[in-house]
């Protein structure tokens, strides 16, 4: 084949040119610390690397989620430990109530405790967690309970936070059934002196109460309550009026709110434990698509820094060789 | 034989040296003129005189100047620049779309994507919350920005093409008539002389047509007189001496068509960078455009949707998170008009419709992509037909070349954006009772993330806008594939004419030595002759 001088130094440009390139495409490689600087250097790459971070920003999505539920959840939590420790002592009052040999110096100052936990309760139950009121349900702008009727103003809404892709989670307990039991069937009991308490389920959470006398027919008392601050609320009254047999038909009802409140409680710390659970689990799961993504578009740094040598050799080598080639002419040898 | 007959000889040969000198510093001087074909001068003994005994040499003569060419090669060499010029065409305008898409670099839609629904996430979590609603509308801005920047990005890359289309065309249509001139003037040249004979000339028209070849797909052919004809799309750019007007038409869609001497030859321009910018465009446009405007109606529609469902802080329902899709139609008719509404999002499929009519007044919906029939029926002004939750009304006279087009993709970018102004009324709770704490419609809203969308074929929107990213780096890697190839494969046939009719230095200094000295001997010749005849004289 005929060369012609065109053709080295044609030959020379266009080698220049692709070493140049890899030369900056190495560059751009070690600068960026990405093996992935557009989509066109390695599209299946970047596809597993969009879908890993898409993983990684749900997953980053679902922990703040996962934290959020678990701040709203260990402040009822809280709540839930005052409300158990009330209910109590409000128990407490009630059977020193009920045993009706007490003087009325006595009997008011039980009064006066009974109407100090009614608005411990008051607040523990119109408590708010960031603005929000926690135990009325969905109706979080307003007070769960009315201050002077004592009723449920909520309303029985689980609010649902997304912890992973199924699975959601309640953060919030209604008032309706921390604050509130529903007796399931009328039940009866005796009480001292022969008397006859009747429990009756009402409408929503109330019941109904009667105390009968010793032939179980004749009423001599009825009351009812829907939640436990009304309970209190009649118990601070029966106390101050010395009303043992009201003292005494409350004693049981107490015991029921406060095993409402501890299971509560306990679905509660089941929730918590459950986002602890699944806490750890995104965690790890994340941990594990981090390093699927840098694995996919992360540069090795090493064999980037070798590749670099290696271009700049064969860069070199070209600039060595050309200056010889180039450099040869029989006009030089002409005179 | 006279003394004088050794003048004789000595001439031609001075003459002969004289005229390869020539050749060769011309050679000399053309060593890097792009175009210019190797010269070489063809000796030739002259006619023998007859003398008693036999016949005596009478010197040499000059036969001709031979252009080292290659016809064949040319040829390939014009074809391959053409496949070239489309090739740099399409990585050019494939590797800015990319970077368009390149959520490497920050771009892309991907992350306010995700920031969007995380934001449903956070209003979910804290449903009553205005700072989580107010974030959530900015991120939906946000998210309408993107779609926007991205949209604006291609389709300036497509009037970039466009634009450059029209410059191209001035350029061709110049060197039309450079070879219209230079045909003109080697037929001139040549009559009577036979082909080949004006090297200069054509080597400066194979200097045009080599420039030309990479703007735009033509053949050529040589007729007997040495004129060139030039066709591109099957119609005469230059035919001898005359010369056709290309021009850039604007069609309807706002893009330049090729016309050739009146004649409409777009589809048949596929190489060259013309050609190549032409189908780039058209691929951007079916491709990434399309892709992109379908998620992002598709994301107005589910989000709408969803939305529509739900109750704001301040009870008010049925209102759009993002201003709601519009269509776009076009107009391909004299004597009628469209108009279309959508009347029920829920059916909407986001297909475009493109309505025909045939010569016994039906008309015919057809759907896009995928050319199914949607509907069908007898025309007749004003009545309005509904297909998938779209509703058009056509009014006035059609005929069978009548056609509109109705497109809810169209504008679904230009028209992305916030509808909602007021944070209160982002519609979180499911029902009107449950306010504030309600959060159930925010819960679907934010799981329309991770849900298949029926219009994007089953994936979810990041999964779609995938697909995007894969196409458009797909095709911008391919590209870059082509072009390396047709590069090398350029550089290769540039290399096989370069060794035939190219200039070698080394052997042209060779040449001018090696004519010095026939020169030299041809004048030393002369001056023995000289002698001889000073001789004779002296006796």
């Amino acid at each position: 084949m005929r060369v012609t001088s065109f053709m080295i130094y044609d030959q020379l440009t266009r080698s220049l040119q692709r070493n140049l390139e890899d030369l900056a495409e190495v560059q751009a490689r070690l600068a960026s610390g990405k093996k992935i600087n557009k989509p066109s250097d390695d599209v299946i790459g970047l596809m597993r690397a969009l879908d890993y971070r898409v993983s990684i920003n749900a997953g980053e999505q679902y922990r703040r989620n996962i934290e959020e539920a678990e701040a709203q959840l260990g402040f009822a939590d809280a709540a839930l430990t005052s409300l158990t420790d009330s209910i109590l002592r409000a128990k407490g009052l009630a059977v020193t109530g009920a045993s009706g040999t007490l003087g009325p110096d006595v009997l008011a100052t039980l009064a006066q405790d009974a109407a100090q936990i009614k608005n411990t309760l008051l607040n523990l139950g119109n408590s708010r967690f960031r603005d929000r009121y926690a135990f009325a349900g969905f109706r979080t702008d307003q007070p769960a309970f009315d201050a002077t009727t004592f009723a449920y103003q909520g309303d029985a809404g689980l609010i649902q936070a997304p912890i992973d892709r199924t699975g959601t989670i309640p953060v919030n307990i209604p008032g309706s059934s921390a604050f509130a039991y529903t007796l399931p069937a009328a039940t009866s009991a005796s009480l001292s002196g022969g008397r006859f308490v009747h429990y009756t389920p009402g409408a929503g959470t109330t019941v109904q109460v009667e105390i009968r006398d010793t032939d179980n027919v004749t009423v001599l008392d009825t009351f009812s309550f829907s939640n436990v601050i009304e309970a209190v609320d009649i118990l601070g009254t029966a106390l101050a009026a010395g009303d043992v047999p009201r003292s005494e038909a409350l004693v049981s009802v107490l015991d029921r709110f406060r095993t409402q409140a501890i299971n509560a409680q306990a679905e509660v710390g089941v929730r918590l434990a459950q986002l602890g659970n699944q806490k750890t689990r995104q965690s790890a799961t994340t941990l594990t698509l981090q390093q699927a993504l840098s694995a996919a578009e992360d540069a090795d740094i090493a064999r980037t820094a070798t590749e670099l040598n290696k271009v700049e050799t064969a860069l070199q080598a070209l600039l060595k060789s050309s200056s010889r080639i180039l450099s040869q002419s029989l006009l030089d040898f002409l005179r | 034989m006279s003394i004088y007959g050794l003048f004789d000889i000595g001439k031609s040969a001075l003459f002969a040296s004289q005229t390869a000198l020539q050749t060769t510093s011309s050679n000399i001087a053309n060593a890097n003129t792009p175009g210019y074909s190797r010269q070489e001068v063809v000796l030739a003994i002259s006619h023998p005189a007859e003398i008693r005994g036999g016949y005596l040499g009478r010197g040499v003569s000059v036969a001709g100047i031979r252009r080292n060419y290659d016809s064949f090669i040319q040829a390939q060499l014009l074809g391959q620049r053409q496949n070239y010029g489309r090739s740099a065409a399409l990585q050019q305008s494939l590797s800015q779309i990319e970077q368009v898409f390149n959520d490497g670099a920050g771009l892309g839609l991907s992350r306010p994507l995700a920031a969007y629904f995380s934001a449903w996430h956070e209003v979910s979590t804290n449903p009553e919350g205005l700072t989580q609603r107010q974030v959530l509308l900015q991120n939906g801005s946000a998210l309408a920005r993107a779609a926007q920047a991205t949209e604006r990005s291609i389709l300036d890359t497509v009037r970039a093409a466009n634009d450059e289309i029209g410059q191209i065309v001035d350029r061709v249509n110049a060197m039309a008539k450079d070879v219209a001139l230079l045909n003109e003037r080697i037929v001139q040249a040549e009559a009577g002389l036979g082909r080949e004979a004006a090297h200069d000339l054509r080597n400066q028209r194979d200097a045009v047509l080599t420039d030309l070849s990479q703007l735009i797909e033509f053949s050529s052919f040589e007729d007997a007189n040495g004129a060139v004809t030039v066709t591109a799309g099957m119609r005469n750019l230059v035919a001898g001496a005359r010369t056709n007007t290309l021009s850039a038409v604007t069609n309807q869609e706002g893009d330049k068509d090729l016309t050739l001497d009146g004649i409409n030859i777009t589809p048949a321009v596929q190489n060259g960078r013309v050609g190549g910018l032409i189908s780039v465009r058209e691929d951007i446009k079916a491709n990434a455009l399309t892709s992109l405007r379908k998620l992002v109606a598709s994301i107005t529609r589910e989000v709408n949707l969803q939305h529509n469902a739900g109750f704001g802080l301040d009870g008010s329902t049925g209102s759009n998170f993002f201003a709601p899709l519009q269509l776009a139609t076009r107009d391909y008719s004299a004597g009628a008009d469209i108009t279309a509404t959508i009347t029920d999002l829920t059916q909407v499929t986001l297909d475009e419709y493109d309505v025909r009519f045939d010569s016994g007044g039906n008309y015919y919906v057809y759907s896009r992509p995928g050319g199914t029939l949607a509907a069908s029926g007898v025309y007749a002004s004003g009545s309005p037909i509904t297909v998938n939750g779209v509703e058009f009304t056509i009014t006035g006279a059609v005929t069978a070349t009548d056609r509109f087009v109705v497109s809810p993709l169209e504008n679904a970018v230009r028209n992305f954006g916030v509808a909602l102004s007021d944070p209160q009324q982002v519609a979180a709770s499911s029902s009107a009772l449950e306010l504030p704490g309600n959060n159930v419609n925010a819960l679907a809203l934010a799981g329309l993330a991770d849900s298949g969308i029926a219009n994007l074929q089953g994936s979810t929107f990041s999964a779609y806008y995938q697909s995007i990213v894969s196409t458009v780096g797909t095709q911008s890697r391919a590209s870059q594939d082509t072009l390396t190839f047709d590069e090398n494969l350029m550089a290769e046939l540039a290399n096989r004419r370069e060794s035939l009719s190219g200039v070698s230095l080394d052997e042209e200094a060779a040449n001018l030595l090696r004519y010095q000295r026939s020169f030299e001997a041809g004048a030393r010749l002369i001056s023995v002759a000289d002698e001889l005849l000073q001789t004779v004289l002296r006796l």
